[in-house]
Order: structure tokens, then sequence, then C-alpha cells
């Protein structure tokens, strides 16, 4: 995996967080961006090219999801993990879900293991798909 | 009876009757004893005078007055008496000799009365001698409302005529006669006689034109006397009739009526009221209102209010009932003055103690919502900073500095965790696993009891899962592994070592719940109980017994989940020592393809 490192975006609007988990993964030998808002996130993802987006549900302005929606439409072989602590992510989900777009959600706060855990699987998975296309 | 006869010169004339027919039973009616008296010693005073026997058989002082009067005309009927001519009687006592279980008795009247009469016939020495006698004893019967033993022992002097010679008077006072009820007894008594005497008012008209037109009046005034008893009676009919429709509709209002008197006793209550309250109308009625009402003061601005002439409209009270419970009430009520005097009150309770009951546990409920709604929304806040701090710490560890820091960092790391469970165990529900999903129950339960394997076996408790029919049920399995998680766990601390859990998982259908189809898992084990005061309070937030371990949120949180599915869970447990046990029940009903339904109503934060 060193060899060929992921890129991943993170986009949080709490940039402690943001940086700090971008910190996490480039530790481990991803490479990492940041973004601090949705527009910002897409503008980024055009640059870095990433093949996972993490990003937070909640945010003023572009939801998280709104984002995921136009990243998946421009880049659909970009996996994208949500991470949420609201409940009212549920609903954003479903209708997400209708417009077809099912996106895989995780609940805040997540340990850092778990998260490193989650993201390796999810970039195997895509892998796997990229491979045998 | 008046026993104070005053008696005058000015004696009323009486042309017709003062003498008597040899052998007849003559009646006389008078209306005032003065009269009776006059009449008396001339009828007595005439025979004494002409050699005859005389009896008066009357009360002391009709017996009195007759002798003295008789005395004042020049009789002297001292030298009669002893001569046995003039006999003197008490009615009562004779009566006395006669009546044998309230009624006359012939043969003790032909014995009594008729050895008189024979004594006072011998005593006149001479064959041809009338007897005359005067009995009150009919009247005295009569008084005593026994006009049927009255008209009898007339009957018994009609007998004794038979045997021996007398002429008779008797003698009733009018009033006796005065209902209208009582013209038979009056018709029966007058039949009796052989000559009938009306009162004073008539025997003293002198001439025959005279008595014509008394007769015309009184028949003018029986005319009108009947046709206005005969209205009387049909408006006392009718008024009847409309006071048993009236009190009909009181007894069976669906409403307490009452009246107070002014002593501030119960006057009447209708049955809705003593239904209400659980009072027989003997432990009610009669008592003072004051005793029925739970708070003195509201009752004595209740009663200060009536007093100051106020309607009042909805008074909030409280009655206490005959099993000690209380009902709330509203209470309209107003008092009936009469010439500026508190008469009565009438009092309309309805009874609101469901509807406050209700109120009561919407308040409640209400409060409990809220509290849960601030509960998880102090949850979500706490997860950002939460999440940057967990980061902050993995990568100081990462970066590896001094053993003791490292320490340090370890124990922040474990406490951090803490917190994300306390936040999880409210919100973790709302995880990415919230679509909903076909899942067998039985499997979420076995991979629930392999996930507490470690603490099961640690306390050495026998858990046994039992499945009769365990379809597939459209569940959201996020929240559903929460639900049973919560509720195993429970039981898990409730048991002792070596205790028992038993789950059981069954294809139902819920009677309770319209008979719809679904699962009911039951959870029972050999705990400790739920003592009956924790009961009530079992599914609000923050309620825990469990200080040390627990956050008082895991059932209110099943509650939600539940309530979610459109399912019902339900405790039941005994406390008793050395048999204790709790079942928790829950009924999940099989939602026709399920997604829709569930998917349309994401849980929200309270």
């Amino acid at each position: 995996m060193r060899g060929m490192a992921h890129r991943v975006l993170i986009v949080d609007d709490e940039r402690r967080i943001a940086d700090t988990s971008a910190l996490i993964l480039q530790g481990v030998g991803f490479q990492t961006a940041v973004a601090y808002d949705g527009a910002c996130g897409i503008d980024r993802c055009r640059e870095f090219q990433p093949h996972l987006v993490l990003t937070d549900v909640v945010m003023p302005g572009m939801s998280g999801i709104e984002m995921a929606i136009t990243i998946h439409r421009e880049f659909p072989q970009c996996a994208i993990l949500l991470i949420s602590g609201q409940a009212a992510t549920a609903d954003m989900l479903e209708a997400a879900r209708r417009q077809g777009h099912s996106f895989e959600l995780l609940a805040k706060p997540v340990h850092p293991n778990v998260l490193l855990q989650k993201v390796a699987q999810i970039l195997k998975a895509s892998d796997a798909v990229a491979v045998t296309k | 009876m008046s026993s104070n006869v005053s008696v005058t010169s000015s004696i009323i004339n009486s042309p017709i009757c003062g003498s008597l027919e040899p052998g007849s039973h003559s009646v006389q009616f008078y209306r005032n004893d003065e009269f009776l008296v006059d009449e008396l010693s001339r009828l007595l005073g005439s025979a004494l005078g002409s050699g005859d026997a005389a009896i008066i058989i009357a009360t002391k002082a009709h017996r009195e007055q007759v002798g003295k009067l008789m005395k004042a005309r020049g009789l002297d009927i001292g030298v009669a008496a002893r001569q046995g001519r003039y006999v003197c009687l008490d009615a009562a006592e004779t009566l006395a000799k006669i009546v044998v279980g309230g009624w006359p008795d012939a043969g003790n009247f032909i014995r009594v009365i008729g050895e008189v009469i024979g004594g006072a016939r011998a005593a006149t020495l001479r064959a041809e001698a009338q007897v005359v006698a005067f009995g009150e004893m009919v009247a005295l019967l009569c008084a005593e409302g026994k006009s049927e033993a009255a008209v009898q022992l007339e009957h018994l002097w009609n007998d004794l005529a038979s045997i021996h010679s007398f002429s008779l008077r008797c003698a009733y006072p009018l009033n006796a006669f005065s209902r209208s009820g009582q013209a038979g007894s009056f018709e029966k008594i007058c039949a009796a006689h052989s000559h009938v005497i009306p009162s004073e008012r008539f025997t003293v008209l002198a001439s025959e034109h005279e008595r014509l037109r008394t007769i015309s009046h009184l028949e003018q005034k029986a005319e009108a006397l009947d046709a206005e008893v005969a209205e009387r009676k049909k408006v006392e009919l009718s008024l009847m009739r409309r006071e048993a429709e009236f009190s009909d509709l009181l007894e069976n209002a669906v409403m307490g009526v009452q009246q107070v008197g002014a002593d501030q006793r119960i006057v009447w209550a209708n049955r809705y009221l003593l239904a209400l309250l659980g009072y027989s109308p003997q432990e009610y009625v009669g008592h003072l209102i004051s005793e029925f009402h739970a708070k003195r003061e509201i009752f004595d601005d209740f009663w200060q209010r009536l007093m100051d002439r106020q309607n009042i409209y909805d008074f909030p009270a409280e009655l206490r009932c005959r099993d000690g419970s209380v009902k709330h009430v509203l209470i309209h009520s107003n008092g009936l003055w009469e010439n500026g005097r508190f008469v009565r009150t009438r009092c309309f309770v309805r009874d609101v103690t469901e509807h406050r009951q209700m109120e009561l546990a919407l308040i409640q409920s209400e409060k409990l919502a809220s509290v849960g709604r601030l509960a998880a929304t102090v949850a979500h806040e706490i997860n950002n900073p939460l999440a940057s701090v967990m980061n902050l710490v993995y990568l100081a560890r990462n970066e590896a500095p001094s053993p003791s820091s490292q320490n340090y960092l370890e124990e922040a790391q474990e406490e951090l965790e803490r917190i994300a469970h306390l936040t999880k165990q409210t919100l973790g529900f709302y995880r990415s696993e919230g679509a909903v999903a076909p899942m067998r129950l039985s499997s979420i339960v076995r991979s629930l009891a392999a996930m507490l394997s470690p603490k099961i076996s640690n306390k050495r408790v026998r858990l046994m899962i039992e499945d009769d029919g365990d379809p597939e049920i459209f569940t959201t399995p996020g929240e559903i592994r929460q639900l049973f998680s919560n509720l195993l766990s429970n039981s898990l601390d409730a048991v002792g070592q070596g205790g028992t859990i038993r789950v059981r998982i069954s294809e139902v259908h819920e009677w309770s719940n319209s008979g719809a189809p679904g699962m009911r898992v039951t959870i029972a084990d050999s705990g400790c109980g739920i003592p009956a005061e924790n009961r009530a309070r079992l599914f609000e937030p923050f309620f825990t017994t469990k200080e040390e371990i627990g956050t008082g949120l895991g059932l209110w949180v099943c509650k939600r989940i539940v309530e979610k599915h459109q399912g019902t869970i339900r405790f039941r447990s005994d406390t008793r020592p050395g048999q204790s046990w709790t079942a928790v029940s829950v009924f999940l009903p099989q939602l026709g393809g399920g997604t829709s339904a569930l998917g349309a109503a994401p849980l929200r934060a309270a």
C-alpha cells in the first residue's frame, strides 16, 4: 500500500477534527488534503483527485451530503464516507438514497483505530472494483 | 276535646233536641263543648226531674260541667245519685273494661253496661220509668283513629236495646270528621243511629223557613267544595307526577346534584353523586358537607362565596370517597335565598378526576420529553469536541514522549471512551445502520449473547435462548440491537452469581394491539426484581438504581425504540426474597413491507 499511497480528502468545519484526522491518516502513510466547508471540499477534490473523501455531514453552507452527491456525480470512482454526530443525518441520508446515492455513515466520535480500519476496508473494496474494471 | 268549659248563663236554646224518644239511639254532633254540656244538662236533667234514670258515660270535664249546670238549674243531683237514678261513669275507664285487643268485646259490653242500665232502672222504683243514657266512649275511639271500633261499639249499643229498654244519646265533636277521607266512617256512624242531630249551628234555627234557606246554602257550599276538592286533587296529582318526573330526572343525571342547608348539612344528593363517592344515603345525607371536602380551606372559600351571593361556576374542589381516595370535581353552585335569609344551595358536581390525571400525565411526559431532548442535544454537542480530543490523544501517544505521560494519555483515552459510551448509549442507534432491513430477531439476540459472553461466563449465568418460529421481520437492525443489548445488560446486572436468564422469541398476535401479527421477545431473569416504588419510573431518563455504572438512559432509549416500531414493552416482576424475578416482554409488530413505515419516521432526539 505504501508504494501506491492512497489520497484521502478530509472535510469538516471543525478544523481541529479535520487537521488531526489528516495527521492520523498521514501517520499510517496516506496522502491527505483538508477542506473546512463543502464548496472548498469540491474544489480540493478536483485538484487532489482523492481515492476517498471523509466528510462531516452537518456543516454551514453546503452539507456533507450535498457535497458528496456532487462529488459522486463528477468522480464516480471516488469512495465517500460520512461521519456525523447529528440525528438529522438520518433524514438527509434517506433523501440522498431516494436520489439513488447511497453513502456509508459512521457516528461521531470515531476512535482513530476504528477510523483507520474502516478507511483501509473501503479502499481495499474500491481497489478490487477498480481491478475488475 | 277541651276540658276547660266555661258555662255561662246565655244557654243556647235547643227546641228540637232537648228530649229523647223512648228507645231511640241518637247521635249529636257539636262544635263547642259549651253547647254539648248545655244540651246534656237539659236532656239528663229533664229525665231526672220526671223521676226517670240518667246515665252519663263521659270525660271527667263533661261530667263535672253537666253536673254543675244541672245543680245551677236547681236539680238536686246528689239525691238522685244516692238513689242510684243518676249514674256517672268515666268514659275511658269504662271503655277499658269493654275493649279486648283494641276492639269492643260484646260479652264485656253486655255485662258492664247491662248491669248499669238494669241498676239505674231498678233505682227508679217504677216499672214504666225511662232510662236515658249519654255516652262518648265512641268519640274516644274515634279520636284515637279507631273509627271502625267506634262503629262496632255503636252496634253493640243497638244490640243491647233488645235486652234492655233505654234511650241513648251519643256525641261526636264535628272536628273528628274534618277530613274528606272520613266521609265513609261518618256515614257508617250516622247509619248506626236512629236519629242524627246536626251541630248547634243548625239546631238553633227557629223556623222551617230558616232551615230550608240554610239547607240551600249548605247544598251550594257542598257543591262548590266538591268541585274544589276534585280540582285540587287533579292539581295535586299533576304536581305529584311532575315531582316524580323531576326527581327521576335529577336521580338519573350523569352529574352529581345535591342540596346543602344553611347549617352546612347535606339535605339531598342524587344517585350519581352517591355512586361517585361510594356512600350510602345514610352515610352522606344529613352529614356536614365539610366532612367530605379533602381541603378545608377550599371548602371555606367556596362557602364564603355562596354567602356573598355569588354564582359559582367550575369551582375546583376535591371530595373524599368512602374508600379514602379523592375525586377531583368542578362545582357549579348558588344559594337559594328567601326574605334575605339563606335557605340552601343547589350544587352541580362534575367529576374531572380522569381528565386531571391525564393532564398530570401529560405534564409529566412533556417534562420527560424535554429532559430527553436536552440530553440528546448535549450529547450531540459533546461529540465534536470529543472527536477532536480523541484524535489529539491518539496523536500524542504516537509521539511517544516519556513513559509517565504515556500513562496519563492512556488514562485520558480510557476516560474519553467512557464519555463516548455515554453519548452512544443515547444516540448510538442513529447510526449508519438506520436503514430498514429484514432481520431475524434470534440472530440479533444470539450475536449479542456472544458479545456479552465474557460477562456471562464471569458471573456463571445460565443463558437460554428459545425460539419457536422466527420469521424475518422488517426492522432497523442497529436500533433493535441497541434495544436488546440494553435489556440483556440489565438482566445480567440484576442476576447474581449462577443466576438464570431465559430469552424466548415467538411469533404472536398482539391482541391489545388490534390483533396485529408480529414478534414477541421475553427476557426473564432470576434477579432481585423491581421494587414497586421504582416501577412507575422505569422509563424516565436519568432514573437509575445502578449509581456507579448506570446512566439512567438505557430503558428510556429502549422505550423510544419500541415506540418507533409501534410496539409495546412491558415489565412484570416479583421481589419476594428467594423467588424474585423480572420479565420484560417486547412486542414488535410485523410492519407490512416495513420499509416505508419505518423509513419515513427516522428516530429523532426526543
